[in-house]
């Protein structure tokens, strides 16, 4: 993951971002299910170790990922619809 | 994380999967009196990879892409599973409004439209004896319907063909002919799931809820 480029980190994020909602809902009328609760908590530290090294090696996600030290890298980074394909 | 080492075991898994099916985990059935849903004695690891980046575009077999989520051969989109009607012909039939509970059913509701609706003049008529009848008698030309009052409004899929796989869909064929019934919905099981690209392709993780469509909006 750590040598994965900016746009595959970014699929992989909305995938498994995707992944979680589903086995969210599932975890709605299943809340007891061992294996929906294992899948989540994997997938959970996957999305957020994504995020992490997404965030330290390109840019903030949300506004919470802003390491606000020298600048507001917030808006120093292309807004969405300002972002093409840089693989 | 390697790529080729996370192909390796996923392919190893997938296999392990395989021959495990069926005996995955049922542990979630609904079925359970005490409320503690447990895997038994035989469960064996959730059919998920557990690599941290799974290789993409494996969907157990079959081709990634154009399947929405939880879509059944002759559903609707945009219309809730609970609305769905196999004709596709007339609008949901609601309640009879104040009708008491158990009273029989007003002539407005037993033909199959809304309260205080009637067929327009034209309007075919939606007793059919025989579903074989509806062969020829299939259309799909918008429909005018009437309140009480003299408001209109029209209905149908008017412009839509049937073609391909909907045309050879027994539920669509038989349309009216099916008599109102109580539905059960099977509380899903867990089962295999994809991988998240490959989820995200086809609108859901669940293997089990993925459903190659073939229907068209009104």
């Amino acid at each position: 993951m750590e040598k994965m480029c900016k746009n595959d980190l970014m699929n992989l994020i909305q995938s498994t971002n995707f992944t979680l909602i589903e086995l969210g809902l599932y975890l709605d009328t299943h809340p007891n299910c061992p294996c929906g609760l294992s899948a989540y908590q994997d997938y959970s530290d996957m999305l957020k170790r994504a995020v992490e090294i997404y965030e330290r090696r390109f840019e903030p996600i949300t506004i919470y990922g802003v390491e606000n030290e020298d600048s507001w890298s917030w808006v120093e980074t292309p807004w969405p619809w300002q972002k093409g394909c840089d693989c | 994380m390697e790529a080729n080492c996370e192909n390796d075991q996923f392919k190893a898994q997938v296999e392990a999967q395989s021959e495990l099916k069926a005996e995955s985990c049922n542990a979630c059935d609904g079925n359970d009196s005490d409320g503690m849903r447990q895997c038994g004695a035989g469960m064996r690891p959730c059919n998920r990879p557990d690599a941290m980046r799974p290789p993409m575009g494996n969907c157990g077999g079959r081709p990634c892409g154009m399947r929405p989520q939880g879509m059944r051969p002759g559903m609707y989109p945009g219309r809730r599973p609970g609305n769905v009607r196999p004709g596709g012909m007339r609008p949901p039939v609601n309640s009879c409004g104040d009708r008491p509970c158990g009273a029989r059913p007003c002539e407005s509701c037993s033909n199959g439209l809304p309260a205080g609706w009637r067929p327009s003049d034209g309007m075919r008529s939606n007793s059919y004896s025989d579903p074989a009848d509806l062969h020829s008698d299939w259309n799909l030309s918008n429909r005018t319907i009437q309140d009480s009052y003299g408001n209109s409004m029209t209905v149908g899929c008017e412009g839509q063909t049937m073609t391909g796989c909907r045309m050879n869909d027994p539920m669509y064929r038989l349309g009216d002919a099916f008599p109102p019934v109580m539905a059960y919905v099977p509380w899903q099981q867990w089962g295999d799931v994809y991988d998240p690209e490959c989820g995200l392709k086809e609108g859901t993780i669940f293997k089990d809820l993925n459903y190659i469509f073939c229907g068209t909006r009104c």
